[in-house]
């Protein structure tokens, strides 16, 4: 299907909690999962449940798809590339500048819909926010249960202690 | 963190996070952290920017010599890189300070066959110069 042909035509999208969303096909497209059903479907007037992402964090997700909708698809030689620039432009800054448990649900629902720019610049973000804290401070900036056992804690650090800055 | 990530997303998070020192911390949070960081960690253990501790992980590389070896993880398996200078820095620096160690160690490797094993995942191919010492 060519964005020509495509191009005013809507798909209709059903969150989990049943919201639906009518959503032009070239900005639907630029979730590989939707893309390669709606090119499989044809065209129909059924929703496609999305059975893994609410009404909240679906509107998020579109609407980063609608900001990027002329974005080039990327291809699986960007991977390198894309990993080597930690740039993160200042839309997407601005559009990832959220509550913490937004951010972990618009990277899990671009990872379910296969997003991979968005995936991307959302895994940034966080490693973005553990750079540079110690393991404390990272368990209290996420609200993470320290799950190691003292001698476990102890073992880790002794096997790893050769990339302690002091 | 309430919703719980795929492992490959935490991997992908960890795979943008490149100073030792942070991998260092991420490694000591919690059991999910640490298993998709030490791969990082030890992807290329010879980089140059770690200094003042390096020494010790010659001792951790050679305990994979034992039979009877104990380690949290397969280290020596999470190896792609090999920056040969720093290695040979590295070890020599560690040979003036435990010679018998040392000694010991290369008594155990002329008995065993442990060492074509952790060398068998390095990417020979990246690194030209390595046929002409192996």
């Amino acid at each position: 299907m060519t964005s020509e042909s495509s191009e005013g035509k809507k798909v209709t999208l059903k969150s989990c909690d049943d919201v639906e969303f009518k959503v032009e096909i070239p900005v639907a497209s630029r979730s590989i999962l939707l893309k390669n059903m709606i090119e499989d479907v044809g065209e129909t007037d059924q929703s496609i449940p999305l059975p893994n992402v609410n009404e909240k964090v679906l509107k998020k997700v579109l609407e980063w798809c609608q900001h990027h909708v002329n974005d080039p698809q990327p291809t699986n030689d960007d991977d390198d590339s894309r990993r080597r620039n930690t740039e993160i432009d200042d839309w997407d800054q601005r559009f990832l500048n959220v509550e913490q448990d937004m951010l972990f649900e618009i990277i899990l629902a671009a990872n379910y819909l296969d997003i991979k720019p968005l995936l991307d610049i959302g895994c940034k973000t966080v490693a973005n926010m553990i750079k540079g804290k110690s393991p404390e401070e990272i368990r209290n900036t996420f609200n993470i249960v320290n799950d190691f056992t003292p001698e476990e804690e102890e073992q880790i650090r002794k096997e790893n202690e050769w990339a302690e800055d002091r | 963190m309430s919703s719980r990530l795929p492992n490959e997303c935490y991997q992908q998070i960890f795979s943008n996070v490149q100073d030792t020192k942070t991998l260092f911390s991420i490694i000591q949070v919690n059991h999910t952290w640490c298993e998709n960081a030490i791969i990082f960690l030890w992807k290329n253990p010879f980089r140059k920017e770690i200094d003042y501790n390096h020494t010790k992980i010659i001792p951790v590389l050679l305990s994979f010599l034992k039979k009877d070896k104990n380690t949290f993880f397969d280290y020596p398996s999470f190896i792609t890189h090999l920056d040969f200078d720093n290695l040979f820095r590295i070890t020599s620096k560690f040979y003036d300070n435990n010679e018998n160690e040392v000694e010991y160690f290369m008594g155990l490797m002329e008995q065993d066959d442990t060492l074509p094993s952790i060398f068998s995942k390095l990417e020979y191919d990246k690194w030209p110069g390595f046929g002409q010492i192996w």
